[in-house]
């Protein structure tokens, strides 16, 4: 088995995140999907919600598709459902409502191209992910759904040169966020001294009135939006972060090409990742 | 709805009673949101099923059972052409309708009829297997996904690939076609049992509520009476809490009745009561009383200190004279009860019982039944019934309850005269509560 899905094995639910679009989300999800497919082990699919995207944006795109094998179980929107080439056997009909439909459970008597889109509320996630049957199940997910990542017992976060066209400034982004998506579980005997816990949003503003010395927990990485600079001015004035519901991200996924440019040396930008972060990294496109 | 605005509603607990009717299925939901007043046909078939229903109470959590497990189809059959989702709502509709059927059997309802489906569960399951799942399929249909998995056994992006889809595509559409087709022949009959399983699920509905708060069926009077015995208003129990709620007896025989007693005394829960009560027993649910018989009135109206109007900008003397004149000018054509709570207290006293007995003897000669609580003097008069509220008894000097029962009085029986002892039993201050004695020893009261 690839190193990336023995890594994820010992989770049943794993998240795929892009850090934008093109990051090689698709391209990893393949990735994984085939590997349990060579394995045999069964496999559900669905994504986190789409709201806003029409079934154009959906469609009309150039970018890879997910590729799901015979006997996958496949929850998306019944709106979507016209646009997965497998043969369908619909097993059942949701009430969690999206803006394109209903959340529908399929299995693939065929293999083809499915299109994911699941409901976009965490309780409804949480209640879908339950629902479903398979060994694995592997969530499409994004950036800007941190929350909703929570429902996974596991999550890969993917970049790459879609970022932006400067390497180093895609490298340190990525590291922030991967800083973020890693803070440690809040614990009653964490060592510092003073501790702040917040309920609602961690942002620059909230952050510069903190005290130095102090652990600001907040509910989850979904609720941090702090800056890289304003996180190392924290970092300098020994303020630490911590979340009481952390998110396992187990590993990062590169993709250095950009549909925008030429993108990057594929050999530098994975060493340089690699250097930048403390979790696995692999360029799953090669 | 049904003529009383928003917060009467609250305040008489329709809001609360229709918040406790729980319907199983939205087919229930669609009968309740379009409830009206029965007939005298209507009438009897509805209580008599209630009764039939409430006999079997554990026939009845099976049959809701089933009821709840069927979800709205009207959207999918409406349609020309049915997508593969629409049909899996409709063969799963059809499935829980088929156990749902036995269950129904068990009971007798009247005017209740559930027709078989099962020529068009035959369309939808036409290898009869009643498994949940829903696949489009035909002769056509297996053989493109044969030659599909052996394509994608070689190269699964292959043309050849892309043409069986494409081919899948077009025939999945004609299949799903020719289906809705045959699905039309049944529509009629869809729909007609659509309407009878909402009417069964309202009947449980208000079956159960009336298990739940022994509820009893109401005497449908031919002589134009209205009365109640031991009646109950739940949504005041329900404020109440751990008090007992006070069950009042009432009977309105003549055209007008006064309702007459002190502050706090219960006057406005009793006409409340009553128009809860006479309100659902018109839209064929059991009452909330010991005995009741109501006649079939044409309509209900109610005078109360919380109309919306008063909210809205009219002073509360206003909005009471704008709703009473559309009442009277309904009264001219129709056998209406008429609730009037207090009418007039805004105004000055004088005038206001001038009005109040002119209103009285006024509706005395309508033909409908007006039930009016007051606080003026001599508004009852020969013909006209009267009810005091109890008022208060004392237990020990300075220790008083308030009873809140009605009783019967003469005609002109003096307005009780509870102010001054509510004033005392509230620990009133001392010296004003003196000069209130003082000045009703100079009024000679």
């Amino acid at each position: 088995m690839p190193v990336l899905a023995e890594l994820i094995s010992p989770y049943r639910c794993v998240a795929v995140m892009g850090m934008a679009k093109n990051t090689g989300k698709t391209t990893t999800l393949n990735h994984l999907i085939r590997a349990f497919h060579r394995e045999k082990i069964s496999v559900a699919l669905t994504g986190i919600g789409r709201d806003g995207e029409g079934v154009d944006v959906v469609t009309n795109t150039e970018k890879p598709r997910i590729f799901a094998y015979r006997g996958t179980v496949i929850a998306t929107a019944e709106g979507l459902l016209p646009f997965c080439d497998i043969s369908k056997e619909l097993l059942a009909v949701t009430d969690m409502g999206t803006p394109l439909g209903r959340v529908v459970l399929v299995r693939a008597l065929t293999d083809g191209y499915v299109q994911l889109g699941g409901p976009s509320i965490n309780a409804q996630l949480l209640e879908l992910l339950s629902r479903l049957p398979g060994e694995k199940i592997l969530v499409d997910g994004a950036i800007n759904r941190k929350t909703q990542i929570l429902a996974a017992d596991a999550a890969v976060l993917c970049t790459g040169a879609a970022v932006g066209p400067d390497m180093r400034k895609t490298i340190a982004e990525t590291r922030h966020w991967v800083d973020i998506l890693t803070l440690p579980k809040y614990e009653e005997d964490m060592d510092s001294g003073s501790c702040v816990h917040l309920s609602g949003a961690v942002t620059d503003a909230v952050a510069g009135d903190i005290a130095e010395g102090t652990t600001v927990v907040a509910r989850d990485a979904g609720k941090i939006f702090i800056s890289a600079p304003v996180r190392q001015r924290l970092a300098a004035k020994n303020i630490k972060l911590a979340v009481m519901r952390p998110i396992h991200l187990v590993a990062l996924t590169v993709n250095p090409t950009s549909p925008y440019d030429g993108g990057y040396n594929p050999e530098i930008f994975l060493k340089k990742m690699q250097e930048a972060v403390k979790i696995p990294v692999y360029d799953v496109g090669r | 709805m049904f003529g009383f605005d928003a917060p009467q509603r609250k305040a008489m607990g329709l809001d609360f009673i229709l918040g406790r009717l729980s319907p199983a299925s939205p087919y229930g939901a669609e009968k309740i949101k379009a409830m009206h007043f029965l007939s005298p046909q209507e009438l009897a078939q509805a209580f008599d099923n209630i009764q039939t229903a409430m006999a079997h109470p554990r026939e009845l959590e099976e049959l809701r059972g089933h009821l709840a497990s069927l979800k709205n189809i009207r959207g999918s059959i409406a349609k020309a052409v049915l997508t593969q989702v629409d049909f899996f709502e409709v063969k799963h509709f059809l499935i829980t309708y088929e156990k749902l059927l036995p269950a129904f059997k068990q009971f007798n309802f009247s005017g209740i009829e559930l027709h078989p489906m099962e020529d068009a569960l035959a369309i939808v399951d036409p290898r009869g297997l009643r498994v949940a799942a829903f696949v489009v399929e035909s002769p056509e249909l297996s053989q493109i996904r044969k030659e599909k998995l052996r394509a994608e056994a070689g190269d699964p992006h292959s043309e050849e690939r892309r043409a069986l889809v494409e081919r899948e595509d077009a025939e999945e559409a004609k299949v799903l076609r020719e289906m809705s087709g045959a699905l039309q022949a049944h529509i009629p009959l869809f729909l007609a049992n659509l309407e009878h399983i909402g009417a069964l699920d309202f009947t449980l509905a208000k079956a159960k509520l009336a298990a739940e708060y022994n509820a009893n069926r109401p005497k449908i009077s031919d002589r134009g009476v209205l009365s109640y015995t031991r009646l109950a208003n739940p949504y005041m129990a329900h404020a109440l809490k751990h008090q007992p709620l006070t069950k009042i007896s009432l009977t309105l025989s003549t055209a007008v009745t006064v309702i007459t007693g002190a502050n706090m005394g219960g006057k406005s829960v009793a006409i409340k009561s009553v128009v809860l009560n006479t309100l659902l027993c018109r839209l064929g649910f059991f009452v909330f009383a010991d005995c009741a018989e109501v006649p079939l009135f044409d309509g209900i109206c109610l005078i109360s200190e919380d109309m919306q109007d008063v909210n809205q900008g009219l002073s509360s003397f206003g909005a009471e004279i704008a709703r009473l004149h559309e009442i009277v000018h309904r009264g001219k054509k129709e056998f209406l009860l008429i609730a009037l709570d207090e009418l007039a207290r805004g105004t000055n006293p004088t005038e206001g019982e001038a009005i109040v007995k002119a209103v009285a003897n006024y509706l005395a000669k309508t033909g409908c039944l007006c039930l009016m609580a007051t606080h003026y003097n001599q508004v009852a008069k020969p013909g006209f019934a009267h009810y005091q509220v109890k008022g208060l008894s004392f237990t020990a000097p300075g220790a008083a309850y308030m009873d809140y029962h009605l009783i019967e009085a003469p005609h002109d029986a003096p307005t009780p005269r509870d102010a001054l002892h509510i004033c005392k039993t509230l620990g009133l201050d001392g010296d004003l509560l003196e000069e209130i004695q003082n000045e009703y020893r100079r009024l000679d009261l």
